[in-house]
């Protein structure tokens, strides 16, 4: 195989490994109502198998996204180039940004519990959510940029 | 002022900014059980002026130190020494595991509100003390060892 070639190939998996990981974000985002109503549903009447499904299913979901934001995917083990210093760069800067906003968040949501009647529960997915989408989104930004 | 007088001043600075983190992390820490007891306390008796007083005094110290990890204190902005590669390289691994620390907790008191009453007046302080003391003690930790 060419030189110019490889690098086409890299230059694709890492535009696909883009795309996947702002598909994922809006996917993980688009799950909240339902797993919302699955928590409610759960933590008042013990809830249905099917709750408890969809329960496990958004935690799975996030700690593989978790994992894809922290490590780049298999692939990058394949090809050192999709984890190079400009790709570990960006990944600090995401988790940095998901990190702060998350705090953030997480500060809003007690102060708002000590002012107001909250169910505080109906927001621990919500800032599940944020902490993963944000830093996914931002990569996933950062490196579209990056080509 | 000479050059290694000039050198010597930003060592003992990121000498005591190490020190620092430690002491704050460590002081931030011991302000959760008066923090709980706050937030029950308002629960139970309504609001009271020192419940205020003290849980605005966890928030402005939790916000302080987060802005503190995050730029590396005030002085690193006249030696930028203080804020050189390593440091932000330094800086980028105690987030990430101060981030991912962060998120698991949150997940797991998520998964166990499922199963059990958990009260969350008590575990969003925790929340917050493990979100911002793991990176900072984190922070302090991988200075020291670039001291070594």
């Amino acid at each position: 195989m060419s030189e110019s070639s490889q690098a086409n190939d890299m230059e694709k998996v890492l535009r696909r490994r883009n795309r996947v990981m702002a598909v994922l974000a809006v996917v993980m985002m688009s799950l909240q109502g339902a797993v919302l109503a699955a928590t409610e549903h759960v933590t008042l009447n013990g809830g249905r198998a099917v709750d408890k499904v969809q329960v496990g299913a958004f935690v799975v979901f996030a700690l593989a996204l978790l994992r894809f934001i922290l490590t780049g995917g298999r692939r990058s083990r394949k090809y050192p180039a999709m984890n190079d210093e400009l790709v570990q760069a960006n990944r600090a800067s995401a988790l940095k940004l998901g990190y702060v906003v998350t705090i953030l968040a997480l500060i809003g949501v007690y102060v708002a519990m000590l002012l107001t009647p909250l169910d505080v529960f109906k927001y621990i997915p919500l800032l599940i959510t944020f902490g993963i989408v944000v830093p996914a989104l931002r990569f996933s930004l950062l490196e579209r940029k990056g080509e | 002022m000479s050059e290694p007088s000039k050198s010597f001043d930003v060592e003992y600075e990121i000498k005591r900014r190490r020190k620092g983190l430690f002491v704050i992390a460590i002081v931030f820490t011991s302000m959760l059980g008066g923090v709980i007891a706050a937030t029950d306390d308002i629960a139970s008796h309504g609001v009271r002026a020192i419940d205020v007083f003290r849980i605005g005094a966890f928030i402005i110290i939790a916000l302080g130190v987060l802005i503190f990890v995050l730029t590396g204190g005030p002085r690193a902005f006249r030696h930028p020494a203080m804020n050189d590669e390593l440091v932000r390289a330094n800086r980028a691994k105690a987030l990430r595991l101060g981030y991912v620390v962060f998120v698991l907790s949150t997940m797991a008191i998520y998964v166990s509100s499922l199963f059990v009453a958990v009260d969350f007046s008590e575990v969003l302080p925790v929340l917050i003390t493990v979100g911002i003391a793991v990176p900072t003690l984190s922070f302090a930790i991988l200075e020291q060892n670039g001291e070594k």
